[in-house]
């Protein structure tokens, strides 16, 4: 029990995401996969938790980490047969590599990091708008590069023929995994000494925190988190294309993580759960749904609308998110 | 209880930062041309009381009457335009802007425009800097001749009562004279004076009286003569 | 050398494009600290404007455009009013939340295809000096971002408005404390702010023929990035950080050798992250204090 009460604000939100893949297996073949879609995506918002939730710092770039692990796992495991056809340019150990599905996804956890920490270097030393800008600077490259640089990307072309390994128990276990390390980073020595430097640099500082040296870790893990994130999605897809890890899905994460409430792993997990199951249910309405004795049959491009208006309202009242950027607390009484 | 004459009625005040109460029943009065000081040891919340007073931090509870009409929850830009001036601890002048154009923004809360001219004369002569620097950049300008600009920015909106948070904060001695000495003239005009202070003796003696603050409570009223009783004045700070 | 000149001419066209731009997100980030994504979406209004007007003579047209931008500008100070203490990461998602509905309802309302705008099209002849060929769009471009901002520099400056406005931007609290009425204030720096928009909106409807759902978000990104890398806290700073943006822009992209064209925006990206680590205030501003933690 008391196991149970100190780790509550990690068993509690598995519990919920296991709740969520569980009914999800007992939905048709078409949901299903909006089901993994919105299990995958929270494991990419909680890999944005990991750094922007401790460090107080936005970081736009992120997602280039999900790309990098996407296209490292999915170019890793696309047959190599088929590969030199399509991409006449790559080079040719890319070319001629295939391996497994797991390593594939430890091959995008290594891209994640290497590429967050080489990043991390130079811009862990920007704080606020310039970390901002900086990141988001990033993003742009990342793209560019892999959209014109056909040695190593698919470039405009979609990259196809991507095992789709990424079921229930891969997405679960995934995402499962990823909050035992977004829950682990945040209460070990560097999560509280880099939260420390968010909430009051001087005294941190004064205290020997490094800010610089735990903002890098925090990015390298969350680079991590998010590469592997990256493996999930491309195996889910079976399909990548460049834009598909660019701009909509940076805003649309960080919105989810803005919305659930930046400063816990419960808001990330919150944040992400609300706005794609939303998203899910206004995509199902376009096609015409029945909820019980309703029926919805919403136009055509209203999903997109009425997200947006969601998010909007839901900032304007609530500025901090919907948790407040707390945990979820432990639903019983102290015991006497 | 209420004197209908009074420029300034303090009832009750209660500031709270979150649940960290800053101010804890607070009530003072302040009558036409009076000058009350408030004196008291850091952190003792007597910058919140007066920023309070002007709309600025919001009240928990109690009353603030400016000549018998309630500005509890009245924003600043109103208040200020009721007669009431703040010189915010700190100075906060508008330090990339020239002399002339901080002067500008002080006559934004004028009751009339008739006499301007007249009123702007009279801010001149008590601090010749104004006129002197007038196209100088202000936060080219010192200390004490920032603390002359922000009162002659105040004076300016022709106020009935000006509350002064630390005007001497950071001052010489000697620029804290010439201060003291146009505050006097300010007195002789009519103007009402809330002064708070760190320097306690000066505004002891300055005010009609003078209130401490500890806590943020007041906890007890001085006069003039007790400015030279250092039995007292300990007592009052640390008792 | 021919070539260079006109690169020139073209960059300064998109250099003074980017410097209105970046003075409306400047006035918008001084008066309200709102870092306002969805102010591409006032161009955007605007374009439809035009395009739905096609029948009326240009200067009504020019009107309309006026009005439905700056009612707008308006509708949106009111929108964003609760933002005003919020942290600048809500800010940013709720900004972008408005951009992303507004242009979806554009996506419902009109489609996707575009509307066409047919605004002024003669402008976008050439006319030759020597052997360089300049379009009349690009020199109308120029001359009304030298004006426009000169304009603003006076209004700010020499009129008690202009010195509200700044005394807000400045220090907000102590502006209302000396009875500036800072809700008239803001709603002027979105008027002014939509004023800009709209001279955007009719001086890229020349060259673009049609409205479409994300006319004007495209140029808020880049603009945005040239306000910080100017530097966000003055008007001045970061009206020329997004001239620098537009500048940059053009010049590398006429520059820039063929092949490597593509990775324009690599190489200018690139750029603004040595300004950033160099100079995290901006680039404009004096000394290298690290980046305030105003954010």
């Amino acid at each position: 029990m008391k196991f149970l009460r100190r780790y509550w604000s990690l068993i509690g939100p598995s519990l919920v995401v296991l709740g969520v893949a569980i009914v999800g297996t007992f939905t048709s073949d078409s949901l299903q996969l909006q089901f993994l879609s919105v299990l995958v995506t929270t494991t990419i918002v909680v890999s944005l938790h990991v750094f922007i939730g401790n460090s107080g710092v936005i970081s736009f770039g992120h997602i280039s980490f999900v790309a990098v692990g996407a296209f490292a796992a999915g170019i890793s495991t696309v047959p190599a047969d088929v590969k030199p056809g399509t991409f006449p340019e790559m080079l040719p150990f890319l070319a001629n590599l295939e391996i497994g599905n797991l390593p594939s996804l430890l091959l995008a956890a290594i891209a994640g990091a290497t590429y967050a920490f080489f990043v991390g270097v130079p811009l862990m030393r920007l704080s606020g708008l310039a970390a901002g800008i900086a990141t988001f600077a990033v993003l742009i490259i990342t793209n560019n590069v892999f959209r014109n640089w056909e040695a190593i990307g698919p470039g405009a072309k979609t990259l196809l023929l991507i095992p789709e390994t990424t079921g229930f128990i891969q997405a679960t276990l995934g995402l499962i995994i990823v909050m035992m390390a977004a829950f682990a980073y945040q209460r070990s020595r560097h999560g509280r000494m880099l939260r420390a430097g968010r909430e009051d640099p001087p005294a941190a500082r004064s205290s020997g925190v490094h800010i610089y040296r735990q903002r890098l870790w925090a990015f390298t893990l969350s680079g991590l988190l998010a590469g592997f994130g990256g493996g999930l999605l491309v195996h889910l897809l079976g399909s990548l294309t460049t834009q598909q890890v660019f701009l909509d899905l940076t805003f649309i994460t960080l919105a989810m993580l803005v919305i659930g409430g930046i400063g816990s792993l419960w808001g990330a997990v919150v944040g992400a759960l609300f706005i794609a199951g939303l998203n899910s249910l206004l995509f199902n309405a376009e096609n015409g749904i029945e909820i019980g004795a309703l029926q919805l049959d919403l136009p055509t491009g209203s999903r997109l609308v009425i997200l947006g208006l969601v998010m909007l309202l839901v900032l304007l009242f609530r500025p901090d998110g919907i948790t407040r950027g707390r945990e979820l607390t432990w639903p019983f009484r102290a015991s006497p | 209880m209420t004197e209908p004459s009074a420029i300034l009625e303090v009832d009750h005040l209660e500031v709270r930062h979150g649940t960290v109460p800053a101010v804890l029943d607070i009530s003072l009065t302040i009558n036409p041309g009076e000058v009350v000081g408030v004196i008291g040891p850091n952190g003792a919340g007597k910058s919140t009381t007066l920023n309070s007073i002007m709309g600025l931090t919001k009240a928990s509870s109690g009353d603030v009457r400016l000549r018998g009409q309630s500005i509890v929850g009245m924003t600043p830009e109103k208040i200020s335009r009721l007669g009431l001036a703040l010189v915010p601890e700190r100075r906060h002048i508008f330090g990339e802007f020239t002399v002339e154009e901080n002067m500008r923004l002080g006559t934004m809360a004028r009751r009339s425009s008739d006499g301007l001219d007249e009123d702007l004369q009279w801010v001149q002569t008590l601090f010749p800097i104004v006129k002197e620097f007038s196209k100088r950049i202000a936060g080219h300008l010192s200390g004490g001749q920032q603390q002359q600009l922000a009162i002659a920015r105040a004076l300016v909106s022709k106020p009935d009562l000006i509350l002064l948070d630390e005007p001497t904060l950071g001052l010489a001695p000697s620029v804290v004279t010439v201060l003291f000495d146009a505050l006097a003239e300010v007195r002789k005009s009519g103007v009402a004076i809330l002064i708070v202070e760190q320097r306690a003796q000066q505004a002891i003696a300055f005010a009609d009286r003078t209130h401490v603050m500890r806590d943020g409570r007041l906890t007890m009223s001085l006069r003039p003569e007790d400015a030279t009783d250092t039995e007292r004045l300990t007592a009052a700070y640390f008792g | 050398m021919t070539t260079l000149f006109q690169a020139l001419v073209d960059a300064l066209a998109l250099g003074a494009l980017f410097a209105l731009v970046a003075m409306g997100l400047g006035l918008m980030f001084g008066v309200m600290r709102l870092i306002n994504f969805a102010y591409g979406e006032l161009i955007t209004a605007g374009a439809y404007a035009l395009a739905l007007t096609g029948g009326l003579s240009t200067w009504a047209r020019v009107g309309v455009a006026f009005a439905v931008v700056t009612v707008m500008a308006l509708l949106m100070d009111v929108v964003f009013r609760p933002l005003r203490s919020a942290t600048p990461a809500a800010m940013l998602v709720a900004t972008f939340a408005l951009s992303f509905l507004l242009q979806n309802v554009a996506v419902v309302v009109f489609g996707t295809r575009g509307n066409a705008i047919g605004f002024l099209p003669e402008l976008n002849q050439a006319i030759s000096i020597g052997d360089v060929k300049i379009r009349w769009v690009t020199i109308v471009s120029i001359v009304t971002g030298a004006v426009l901002l000169s304009l603003m520099a006076l209004l700010l400056s020499r009129t008690t408005i202009g010195l509200q406005i700044r005394a807000a931007a400045a220090d907000f609290q102590t502006a209302r404390m000396l009875g500036v009425r800072t809700n008239r204030v803001v709603a002027m720096a979105f008027v002014l702010a939509g004023g800009l928009a709209a001279t955007v909106t009719l001086v890229l409807a020349v060259q673009r023929p049609l409205a479409t759902p994300t006319f004007g978000f495209m140029i808020v990104i880049p603009a945005l990035v040239g306000v910080v890398v100017g530097g966000m806290n003055r008007l001045v700073t970061a009206t020329f950080g997004g001239f620098v943006i537009g500048m940059a822009t053009g010049l590398l992209g006429n520059l820039l050798p063929s092949g490597s064209r593509v990775f324009l925006n690599s190489a200018l990206f690139a750029l603004v992250i040595i300004v950033l680590l160099v100079k995290p205030n901006g680039l404009f501003v004096p000394g290298r204090a690290p980046a305030g933690e105003r954010l």
